[in-house]
């Protein structure tokens, strides 16, 4: 599993789904845990955090850059093999198979169980490894 | 100025001269809000595009306006050419209270045209019924119970609706809106079994939260309804929040009314679609 003293990135557009996935987040044990409210923000706050990101869990469906847009930018950058974990209601096939193509570390879908999340990231932290 | 206006007996009409941005909407707005309070308008008002776009973010400061101008049974139109305009607001769930057009033509100004019956087809509803209860039972730790689904015309259910959160639905052989409405108490409660801290009121940090639980309902029901052939696009929530609020979705169609009870309060979900 994570240490629980890596900082986790959370991306939504949404107030409501930030306090919740933090809130699942501190359920599972993490503290150090920042917010962005769309991709581009996001993008900004992973180059400019003064502490490093050890894990980002972001929303797919975000106006300007998307969850997808951001994964794929995080995957061609220095920060290429950093943890990426899509908490989404977009359940179908093709757009699993969309984010798995671009370099997805785990996927989640809305709405989800704080065990839910832990198995998922539980996973994840065993791949990267 | 970045406009120019027309005032008429029946319609006032904004003649853009650039991009419809958030900064240009709101000066908007606040000019339609002074000929409004100047003399109330008898039939409509309408934003000519021309051939400019829409920034979506503009559609925040115009959405409280066609609320207003709707509950004096007026009606706020955006007339654009440009599919663009009409597939952001569509996507944007405000397809009612800025209602896109393609011309003048379209536009009723003596009122609705009547609406054909629509039966309840449920194969269609049910994954919408089915993806309410699994989402307020997992997110939101709270049991509903599916009432009789019924068409909104037979003014059957009367439920007050304080919050909505609406997404639009765009798909190659239909296109609509659905709307999740609460009143204030149920709202509430809800979010406050979500995020676990007790709720009073509802402010701007937690009004999403009806758009979020409205996108994880509509998306549990995408995926069943395309996995049956459909071919239903994704789309981004948005939330109106006023108090007593009729919803209205465009098109010459019946909605349906799919009631829900809780604790011996209700709430609700409205479904608005039309054939392309």
């Amino acid at each position: 599993m994570f240490d629980p003293k890596t900082r986790v990135l959370v991306v939504d557009d949404m107030m409501t789904m930030r306090k919740l996935v933090k809130k699942s987040l501190m359920e599972i044990g993490f503290s150090d845990i920042i917010e962005a409210n769309d991709g581009a923000v996001a993008w900004e706050a992973l180059n400019n955090s003064p502490a490093p990101v050890g894990l980002i869990v972001s929303d797919w469906n975000m106006p300007n850059c998307t969850g997808l847009d951001l994964l794929k930018r995080v995957r061609g950058s220095r920060f290429k093999d950093l943890p990426f974990l899509l908490v989404t209601a977009e359940a179908e096939a093709k757009q699993i198979s969309e984010a798995i193509a671009a370099g997805v570390s785990g996927y989640v879908v809305k709405p989800f169980e704080v065990s839910m999340l832990k198995t998922q990231l539980e996973s994840v932290a065993k791949r990267s490894a | 100025m970045s406009f120019q206006k027309i005032r008429g007996d029946v319609l006032i009409t904004y003649f853009l001269k650039k991009d419809l941005t958030s900064d240009l909407s709101e000066s908007l707005a606040r000019d339609i809000l002074d000929e409004l309070e100047k003399s109330p308008v008898s039939g409509a008002v309408i934003i000519d595009f021309q051939n400019f776009r829409l920034e979506y973010k503009a559609l925040k400061a115009l959405t409280p306006i066609g609320i207003e101008l709707r509950k004096q049974q007026k009606q706020l139109y955006a007339l654009a050419e440009n599919r663009y305009v009409h597939a952001t607001i569509r996507q944007e769930g405000l397809d009612t209270v800025v209602k896109p057009i393609h011309s003048v033509n379209q536009i009723g100004v003596d009122g609705p045209s009547p609406k054909a019956p629509t039966k309840i087809d449920v194969s269609f509803i049910n994954p919408f019924i089915e993806g309410t209860m699994h989402v307020l039972d997992i997110q939101c730790r709270t049991k509903v119970n599916p009432l009789k689904p019924l068409l909104k015309r037979s003014g059957e259910f009367d439920c007050k609706t304080d919050i909505a959160g609406i997404i639009g639905i765009t798909s190659k052989s239909f296109t609509g809106s659905i709307a999740l409405c609460f009143p204030e108490k149920v709202f509430l409660d809800l979010m406050s079994r979500m995020l676990g801290e007790t709720f009073t009121e509802i402010s701007e940090d937690l009004k999403d939260g009806a758009g979020e639980l409205t996108n994880m309902i509509f998306g549990h029901a995408k995926t069943i309804l395309n996995s049956r052939g459909h071919t239903i696009d994704k789309a981004l929530p948005s939330v109106i929040r006023a108090s007593d609020l009729k919803i209205d979705h465009l098109g010459n169609h019946d909605s349906i009314i799919l009631p829900f009870s809780v604790e011996e309060q209700r709430f609700f979900m409205e479904i608005g679609t039309e054939k392309n």
